[in-house]
């Protein structure tokens, strides 16, 4: 078991920084109205990375053993893609835009279901990039990102008052802030595009919006302490969860295992919640 | 026109399709002044403030000065009433820093905010939620962050008074004056409000201005 965790050290930086990182983006993207829209950049980014696999197999010698980093400039173009699109259906003055949302995130989902029934031999790679396969993430991949998420939470770190300003702007008063200008493409894009890329479609959606929702039930006055709490549980339970995948369930994929702490853990934080404020009442 | 003009121009009025929204203005505002744009439901008020906070309107005539975009605070009227993350009323008000100062100042502001403001706050209040605050606690949040937190040197606010009670309403208007009066920063505010400010028209007197936005039919093409 020692042996098998020292394979997957670096994999725990990967997983543990990333559901932070997206448990915060969820946080301020559920504010701002755009959960819809990050579905679409998601699955944009699924399918952004598989359109880039099949021109480089198509275009170089197949021989050639392709890094899976090949991958990310293609998620991350399509993510902005998609974006734009999801953006301008928001800044339409129509009552149907979440529907407009949704129809777009299904075309793009029919649209990779196609790629791949087309190309047999992405089987893998859309396995990865759809339920996701951390597990498989190789040492230098998850250095590279561990690296990566530190710089990237440091950004948001510093940004994080701005970031509070802009969705309460957005979800209260109606400015909306421009989607494609400085400040929210790396919320709204990049680190959605990233843990697709990493972690695939199903663990990302899962640990932007999971730990906010949940934890939103158990209704508490302070933004700051609910994103706190957010990235709190986005960073522990996908740890626990990689070890108990890797300890019990290694038969399994690991996505849905991470998926499944993350939600039990967030339950377990709202019970807790509710039976303090219990016992603060009746006493 | 000098420097000391924030906003000027002839002949203007917002396009909606190929229709003017209001009866051509021709207008200069300076530095100091308190703005008062009044006109009927539909006239084009809020529509005016958002053309002055930068956002992109189509419009007639010539605009020759308007404010520039890092000198604006624009407020405009509530849109929705619940919020996905639970903002207290004091973080509320706070946010409003948060676009010119560093997170350390930021945190001194707010304390400042916790015991030099009881005109606008009361310590239960400051910790409310924002989904569970009545209107009038909302608005408070948002004048006080806006009024007293921010550096802007022009304020957009679309109906402020809405919802306050007299003593807040006395609180605003003090705060108004002092903005635009103080000598360093020489504040602009444009307000629109259907309620008449008296207490300000006659304690500005030369600073206080008026605009009144007449409708125009939407038959009426441009010529």
């Amino acid at each position: 078991m020692i042996e098998l965790l020292a394979i997957y050290a670096w994999t725990f930086p990967v997983v543990g920084l990333m559901g932070a990182l997206l448990a915060f983006c969820g946080a301020h993207l559920a504010t701002q109205g755009r959960t819809l829209q990050s579905l679409s950049i998601a699955q944009g980014a699924e399918l952004g990375s598989l359109v880039l696999m099949i021109v480089l197999f198509s275009s170089v010698a197949s021989e050639i053993e392709l890094a899976s980093w090949i991958g990310i400039p293609g998620a991350v173009g399509f993510a902005f893609f998609c974006g734009f699109l999801a953006e301008k259906i928001l800044l339409l003055n129509l009552g149907s835009r979440s529907t407009l949302l949704f129809s777009l995130w299904i075309i793009l989902l029919a649209a990779t279901q196609l790629l791949v029934a087309l190309h047999p031999a992405l089987e893998s790679h859309f396995s990865r990039v759809a339920v996701g396969d951390i597990a498989t993430l190789t040492r230098s991949e998850s250095q590279i990102l561990t690296l990566i998420l530190i710089c990237l939470g440091g950004i948001v770190f510093g940004k994080r008052n701005q970031y509070l300003y802009v969705s309460f702007a957005d979800a209260v008063l109606g400015v909306r802030s421009n989607g494609l200008g400085f400040k929210i493409p790396l919320l709204l894009v990049f680190l959605p595009a990233l843990g697709t890329w990493a972690m695939g479609f199903l663990y990302t959606c899962a640990a932007m919006f999971i730990p906010t929702t949940l934890l939103s039930l158990s209704v508490r006055a302070g933004a700051r302490e609910h994103i706190f709490r957010c990235c709190l549980v986005g960073l522990l339970a996908p740890l626990i969860g990689l070890y108990l995948s890797l300890h019990y369930f290694s038969g399994v994929p690991t996505a849905p295992i991470l998926i499944l702490v993350c939600a039990i853990t967030t339950i377990g934080v709202v019970i807790v919640d509710s039976l303090k404020r219990l016992v603060s009442v009746q006493s | 026109m000098t420097n000391e003009h924030v906003f000027c121009c002839s002949s203007f009025s917002i396009l909606l399709g190929s229709n003017q929204l209001f009866a051509p203005l021709s207008v200069k505002v300076e530095r100091g002044q308190v703005v008062h744009i009044m006109g009927d439901n539909g006239a084009g008020k809020s529509t005016l403030l958002r053309y002055l906070s930068t956002e992109n309107v189509r419009h007639t005539g010539e605009v020759a000065v308007r404010p520039a975009a890092s000198d604006i605070l624009y407020l405009p009227q509530i849109q929705l009433i619940r919020s996905h993350l639970p903002f207290t009323l004091e973080e509320v008000s706070s946010l409003f820093a948060c676009q010119s100062l560093q997170p350390g100042s930021l945190v001194k502001k707010q304390r400042r905010l916790l015991s030099e403001f009881p005109d606008w706050f009361n310590a239960e209040q400051r910790g409310k939620n924002w989904n569970d605050a009545s209107g009038g606690e909302r608005m408070r949040a948002l004048l006080a962050g806006a009024l007293r937190l921010s550096d802007r040197a022009v304020l957009l606010l679309d109906e402020p008074l809405n919802h306050l009670d007299s003593r807040a309403m006395e609180a605003f208007q003090d705060d108004v004056l002092r903005l635009v009066e103080s000598q360093g920063r020489r504040v602009t505010a444009f307000l629109v409000s259907h309620a008449p400010l008296e207490l300000l028209s006659v304690r500005l007197r030369s600073r206080y201005q008026p605009i009144l936005l007449q409708k125009l039919p939407p038959e009426v093409d441009m010529p």
